[in-house]
């Protein structure tokens, strides 16, 4: 994982567990349920 | 045929997709559209990040976020300078179709893909906008 500042070895599938923990999908799922934005709207 | 996955699929796949969502794809090539990604960065960029990164200052935490949701270069993007005249087109003609959702009609029908999207987000906009056009519109359980 390329961090900008260094870069992060972790095994194969390990960043993609961490984006899970980070932003699950219930949390993205809710953020988009809440989303202000007209632009971003789903329709 | 290009799959362009919505933003909780792109999330999903980039979490490490589940058999359902890899069947759905198929090996096909993905993509998705800069709104749906840019939706998926707000929801990433607003994330507490918990205890996992909650010891880093909020730079490198920043940076870590960032990293974790960046595209791989597998994912195609096609730029917005190409599907902003046929979005304003869409939207004109199409009721109910908002900006978000012009935009993956758009890139749909310039990758000539199908779109792939959650069940718990469906869209009737583009749903019927694809239908209109003949793109392939589908949803599966989430």
């Amino acid at each position: 994982v390329d961090l900008g500042f260094g870069v992060l070895t972790v095994p194969a599938g390990t960043a993609g567990r961490l984006l899970d923990e980070i932003l699950p999908a219930e949390e993205h799922y809710a953020a988009v349920a809440a989303e202000d934005d007209p632009d971003l709207v789903t329709g | 045929v290009t799959v362009l996955l919505d933003d909780h699929l792109l999330r999903d796949w980039m979490a490490g997709p589940d058999p359902q969502l890899r069947r759905a794809v198929r090996r096909e090539p993905l993509a998705t559209t800069n709104l749906w990604y840019a939706r998926l960065c707000k929801s990433a960029a607003r994330a507490t990040a918990g205890a996992l990164l909650g010891e880093l200052p909020t730079a490198q935490r920043r940076e870590v976020v960032a990293a974790l949701v960046r595209l791989p270069d597998s994912i195609t993007v096609v730029p917005m300078r190409d599907l902003a005249w046929r979005m304003g087109t869409l939207v004109a003609q199409h009721r109910g179709l908002s900006t978000l959702g012009s935009e993956a009609v758009a890139a749909a029908e310039a990758l000539g893909a199908r779109v792939l999207a959650s069940s718990r987000d469906d869209s009737p906009g583009i749903r019927q906008c694809c239908a209109d056009l003949g793109i392939r519109y589908s949803t599966i359980d989430r």
